[in-house]
């Protein structure tokens, strides 16, 4: 008897014995603590991934339409300025510092999902 | 519930081998996976996600209870009688199954009753137990053979004409 055929006679042998019966009134138990246990609703996050990568599209978007030679909407900037600029930094290290918090926060939770 | 509930009774003995644990365990299955409902993705077959529910929460109440491996002290009674009958009966097989099963560890008791029984793949038993492919491939090999040895003892030429019927 090859695995195969060792497989396909133990299938046939659990089929036939069948599974084990549920002890009475356990459906009832079940219901009956359910009743006292609210549904937990998934916490969603603030803002979803895809809202983060919209707001850095936009603002390379922004920088690409401002850089030297724009003639759009926004002024025309000089690109290397800008990039050296206090403001730009902190705004960077502002935006990094949220998305880490974001990403902890989400994988904090997730965690806490589990062990529940 | 009803469809599952046997099923899920059924995986968590293979674990436990006990009524009492299992039923508990059974019930905090169901419970816990109406409160996971909405973590429900759907990546997976909804039996495999109840399978897995059931199949860690069995495993953590048997390492609770002790650790180690379930040997013949949990077999029941009934399991461990012989079928000594030249032309082995239902009642006989399914004793026999219940004995060769008793003689597996939990986890792979359980591996095996996932496989076999409610006919996961390996893909959905590594889904459901968390184990590595190799790992549940070794455990269905390894028990497998020790299941072949304990039926063939106990229903000699049965266990093969079943399958050929």
């Amino acid at each position: 008897m090859n695995p195969h055929e060792a497989d396909a006679a133990l299938r046939d042998l659990f089929r036939e014995a069948g599974g084990l019966d549920a002890p009475e009134g356990m459906d009832a138990r079940v219901l009956q603590q359910l009743a006292g246990t609210p549904a937990v609703q998934r916490e969603r996050p603030l803002l979803p991934m895809w809202a983060w990568g919209m707001g850095a599209a936009l603002v390379v978007a922004a920088v690409w339409t401002a850089r030297d030679d724009a003639t759009g909407w926004i002024p025309a900037m000089h690109l290397a300025t800008v990039l050296r600029s206090s403001w730009t930094l902190m705004t960077i290290g502002a935006g990094t510092l949220l998305f880490a918090l974001h990403v902890w926060l989400n994988g904090r939770s997730a965690v806490a999902r589990q062990r529940s | 519930m009803r469809a599952y509930k046997h099923m899920l009774f059924t995986l968590a003995m293979r674990v436990l081998r006990q009524r009492e644990d299992a039923e508990e365990v059974t019930q905090d299955a169901f419970v816990k996976a109406y409160r996971k409902l909405p973590d429900f993705t759907g990546a997976s077959k909804f039996s495999t996600w109840l399978y897995s529910i059931t199949y860690h929460t069995a495993i953590s109440k048997l390492r609770s209870r002790r650790s180690g491996v379930a040997d013949l002290e949990d077999v029941p009674e009934t399991f461990l009688a012989t079928a000594e009958h030249s032309s082995a009966t239902h009642a006989d097989r399914k004793q026999a199954l219940e004995l060769a099963m008793g003689r597996l560890p939990a986890e792979d008791a359980a591996v095996v009753s996932l496989f076999y029984f409610s006919e996961q793949s390996v893909e959905e038993i590594v889904t459901a137990t968390g184990l590595s492919a190799s790992n549940v491939k070794v455990k269905l090999h390894r028990s497998r053979k020790k299941l072949l040895e304990v039926l063939q003892d106990h229903l000699r030429e049965e266990l093969w004409t079943l399958h050929e019927e």
